[in-house]
């Protein structure tokens, strides 16, 4: 294995935080990063592994809490390695664990798979006549104790506690990954100078344990270190930007090269329906939109709200007839997902808020589904507190919509706050039956 | 069904009837429980979890919980907690690894899914009259079995390479085979003996029990049932009939058909040693289990497999059972730490439950006995939480697989695609009926369990999911323990399956490391004090209420 492969840097395409944070990283044993929605988390950690490759910290163990978030950072490291046209030797990134969504969604990466990488040498060994494939286990073995970078989810990074030591470990979304987890990856460090990284939003959800001890490691290390915050989101335009700067003391600031952008720049027309309602909420220069249900349709048993998904789903259609696809559906409650699973059109993406945390889209639609009379607030709302909606106004780069009762929402402060701020940007709209 | 009359809530009134006449009444500090095994009466855990709400949102443990799950332990967590209190308050209590990982285990379980895997290929060739086995010399026909045996070994290795490596195993293949040299000729003797007998005896590898009535989880290695004679003459006259199809019969039927005798095989590496008391316990609840699930009248042959030689289990005792059930459920509901102090010198469990090493209450400080409790219900309520989770399996029997798949948690009515079928690549695919897109709720890469509809009762292995077709109603699974082939012997590829979501592994881990962590960690010390300033802040508040009411 070629150890002595020089990186160049990659200074240009960072922002002042993110240089920080990368000075930080190249200096200090322990940092913390917090990066609130679309500022470039992932892009400072495939920056900075390789700068800690530069000062030997390798193996590098990256890990996230899911496949999808482990497969982006990947393709964000190959992006990289493509744009510098660096070839790597086989089995220096490795990507470890469930490539199910890999394969599907970055198919040309199945080359960093654990799988592929072994088997393609086994291959070769045994077109050459090498054919004993009892030695497959320490030649796989080999890879692992070799390679420089290694992308897992925090799960399957136990299975490899009995095979290698690493020198640094970057936790990704660590604000998800609970304090056992985050435990066993610190474990797998191989000595007291290891470096750890843990990069996240404490503004966002928490690990999905309630347990209160297994409450996020990172809140706990974000109190003990000194922090950075990437302030500059990179994902979505000023409006949406709007809907959660209150949450994070109006510190974040959108990148000029998003700061306007809508659904014109990449709708293939304009909406032609007749539909009133949905000339209304489809047009291009409104990028956050709050409908009304107006009371009309109450939620029903296991917090699920047919007519919401009746409007969510003209919505949907209204957006395809646009040319939009890249389109999620997202609410609180699993029923209500499974009522839009059930009838809105299949491959749109559909999940609950909490599944969606570190995923994007162009256009969010977000059902909220509660619509009683309930007086007492928490009964009325339920769990959509302001993490979760955080979380789900922010996925959309372009367009968020929100449909929901605007009477039983309000009793929610920061909702009657994001509903406000919609209004003032004229996205509230009443839903006309 | 094995769980018709379950009342998923159960009142706590009733008495434990015992068959000896022994007959216990169990009360826990705060409630009175009920074991009665007469009726469909069973334990649930205690779910008001007093003193540790800062302020969670809803989630789908909390729905889980209001549901009411019942709690069924793994019959070798029973059989080992009978003969040492302190391994209650271990995790291994709940059938999760609580030892450090040893390579034996993983050898161990690739000799056991070899010769599992081995045995049912010798049989199906017996019975279908195939030419891999079939030959009129014997020696012919044994050295051809034998082959089937090393095969399946070499298959296993290669095929589970990736699990070796991650054991830092790397040449399996001697040590399986030193096994595997002595037990096959004994086995392909004993199969060749009975070769007519097992045409016609039905074999169900991994058989699991989920029983609710007694609450206990087993896990039997190979069960084989022979049919009474009139049933044994009416699947014969069909197989010479050529009508094989549809001979599969479903683990619930199982119940209902005419037996002559059935026998449980639990295979166990290397040679033989005598047996320890925790395996006869452990044989007699598997015992007890299996004739409460299957309606046997009398106690099934024992048989413990050996590589060198079989050994029986003769004489039974379910009141001994029966009474470490009970003391079971008394542990579990308690509130209080436990006063144990030491180690016995003499623990029949030798390292089994060091993890839980008590000093004496009395040598404690004030603060620290609170310490200790709070530990201990902090540590109570890890196991609660993550069991809950891993109890999931069990919840999902209390409702039809139509219903299920109604709600989003199951896809039934499902067959198997068989040109799809690869061995090798422990791949295949399911095509499903007019109602598969009506499931809503799973994704590729989701842990299913693949049963005859019900997943607590029969050979039901797991897969992962790897692909949806909605315009083909087509689901792809991959069978990560290499279990794919149970569904395709005695031609269960013609019968209907159900898919269940099943994913508990995580909670294994996250228990095992959460319980060891909050126990060495320093921030251990950081969450009690939390928690004791929280218990403090409430108490106060609650004086302060009590003052101005």
């Amino acid at each position: 294995m070629n150890t002595g492969l020089a990186f160049p840097s990659f200074d240009e395409i960072e922002n002042l935080e993110q240089k920080a944070a990368r000075y930080r990283i190249n200096s200090e044993k322990t940092v913390p990063v917090t990066g609130p929605p679309g500022t470039g988390k992932s892009t400072v950690i495939s920056h900075c592994c390789f700068d800690l490759l530069k000062d030997d910290y390798f193996p590098i163990l990256i890990t996230a809490p899911t496949n999808v978030m482990i497969d982006s950072i990947l393709s964000k490291i190959d992006f990289l390695l493509q744009r510098m046209k660096i070839q790597l030797p086989r089995g220096f990134v490795i990507r470890y664990g469930n490539v199910a969504n890999l394969n599907r969604t970055y198919s040309h990466l199945s080359k960093y798979t654990f799988d592929n990488i072994v088997e393609d040498y086994c291959s070769s060994c045994y077109s050459n006549g090498y054919n004993d494939f009892y030695n497959k286990i320490s030649i796989a073995k080999d890879f692992f104790q070799n390679a420089r970078i290694i992308l897992t989810t925090d799960y399957s990074a136990k299975d490899l506690g009995n095979i290698i030591e690493v020198g640094a470990v970057i936790v990704d979304e660590a604000g998800l990954v609970g304090l056992d987890r985050m435990g066993m990856l610190f474990s797998s460090l191989r000595d007291h100078n290891g470096k750890i990284i843990v990069i996240g939003d404490d503004k966002q959800l928490p690990p999905v344990s309630h347990d209160y001890i297994a409450e996020s490691l990172f809140n706990r290390i974000l109190g003990h270190f000194p922090t950075t915050l990437l302030k500059r989101e990179y994902r979505f335009n000023k409006d949406i930007l709007d809907l959660i700067n209150p949450y994070y003391d109006f510190k974040l600031e959108a990148d000029f090269s998003v700061v306007n952008i809508s659904t014109a720049d990449i709708a293939q027309k304009s909406y032609g329906g007749i539909d009133n309602n949905l000339c209304r909420i489809l047009k291009h220069e409104k990028n956050v939109v709050f409908v009304d249900t107006n009371g009309i349709y109450k939620e029903e048993k296991h917090f699920t709200n047919k007519g919401e998904v009746a409007i969510v789903k003209e919505i949907v259609d209204g957006c395809l007839s646009m040319g939009i696809k890249d389109i999620i559906v997202t609410t609180p409650y699993k029923q209500q997902e499974r009522l839009c699973n059930f009838y809105l059109q299949k491959g749109i993406r559909i999940g609950t808020i909490d599944e969606f945390q570190g995923q994007e889209a162009e256009v969010t639609i977000i059902s909220m589904v509660r619509s009683n009379n309930k007086q007492n607030y928490k009964e009325a709302i339920g769990f959509v507190n302001i993490p979760r909606s955080c979380v789900a106004f922010s996925r959309s780069k372009r367009k968020t919509i929100i449909v929901g009762d605007e009477n039983t929402l309000i009793r929610n402060e920061f909702l009657s706050k994001s509903i406000d701020t919609i209004t003032r940007k004229d996205g509230f709209l009443i839903w006309n039956t | 069904m094995t769980n018709n009359n379950f009342d998923p809530y159960p009142n706590n009134s009733a008495n434990i009837n015992m068959s000896n006449n022994n007959v216990r009444n169990v009360n826990s500090c705060t409630n009175t429980f009920v074991f009665n095994s007469s009726n469909t009466n069973i334990s649930s855990i205690d779910n008001n979890h007093n003193g540790i709400d800062n302020g969670y949102t809803l989630t789908s443990k909390d729905i889980i919980r209001q549901i009411n799950p019942v709690v069924i332990p793994r019959i070798s967590a029973i059989a080992n907690m009978a003969f040492c209190e302190r391994a209650t308050y271990n995790i291994s209590f709940f059938g999760m690894e609580s030892d450090n990982f040893t390579a034996d285990g993983v050898i161990g379980n690739a000799i056991h899914r070899i010769i599992l895997r081995s045995l049912m290929e010798i049989t199906q060739s017996i019975k279908n009259n195939s030419n891999t086995i079939t030959s009129s010399h014997f020696v012919t026909k044994r050295s051809k079995a034998k082959e089937i045996f090393i095969r399946n070994a070499k298959r296993d290795t290669r095929i589970n390479w990736k699990h070796f490596m991650i054991s830092n195993i790397e040449n399996p293949l001697p040590s399986i085979l030193d096994d595997l040299e002595i037990r096959a000729d004994r086995l392909i003797d004993q199969i060749f003996t009975e070769e007519e007998e097992n045409k016609t005896i039905l074999f169900r590898p991994e058989f699991t029990i989920r029983n609710t009535k007694i609450p206990l989880e087993g896990r039997l290695d190979l069960l084989k049932i022979k049919l009474k004679k009139k049933e044994r003459e009416e699947r014969l006259s069909r197989y010479r009939q050529n009508q094989y199809l549809n001979s599969y019969v479903s683990a619930d039927d199982l119940v209902n058909l005419e037996k002559e005798s059935v026998e449980i095989v639990q295979i166990k590496t290397g040679n033989y040693q005598p047996r320890t008391a925790v395996w006869n316990l452990q044989a007699d609840a598997e015992v007890l289990l299996l004739m409460r699930t299957l309606n046997l009248k009398e106690p099934p042959k024992y048989t413990w497999q050996f590589a060198d030689k079989d050994g029986n289990r003769k004489k039974f005792d379910f009141a001994k059972v029966l009474e470490t059930i009970d003391k079971y459920v008394q542990i579990w509901r308690s509130k209080i730490s436990p006063q144990i102090t030491g180690f016995c010198p003499k623990c029949p469990l030798r390292d089994g439950c060091l993890n839980w090493a008590f000093v004496s209450n009395n040598t404690l400080s004030e603060n620290e006995r609170i310490k200790r409790n709070i530990e201990f219900r902090l540590s109570k309520r890890i196991r609660e939480e993550v069991s809950l989770d891993d109890r999931w399996k069990v919840y999902v029997v209390l409702q039809s697989p139509e219903q299920r798949q109604r709600e989003g948690s199951a896809i039934t009515n499902l067959y198997i695609d068989t040109s799809s079928v690869d061995l090798d690549k422990r791949k295949l695919i399911l095509i499903g009926d007019d109602y598969f897109d009506r499931f809503l709720d799973f994704s590729i890469g989701e842990h299913v369990i693949i049963s005859d509809g019900n997943p607590n009762l029969g050979s039901n292995p797991n897969a992962v999911i790897r692909e949806i077709n909605i315009d083909r109603k087509s689901i792809s699974l991959e069978f990560y323990r290499d279990d794919l082939y149970y569904l395709i012997y005695d031609n269960r590829d013609k019968a209907s399956l159900t898919i269940d979501r099943f994913n508990f592994s995580s909670g294994l881990t996250s228990m095992k490391f959460l319980d060891s962590f909050f126990r060495c960690s320093s921030y251990a010390d950081d969450i009690v004090l939390k928690k004791k300033n929280v218990s403090q802040e409430r108490n106060n508040a609650d004086v302060s209420m009590r003052v101005i009411t």
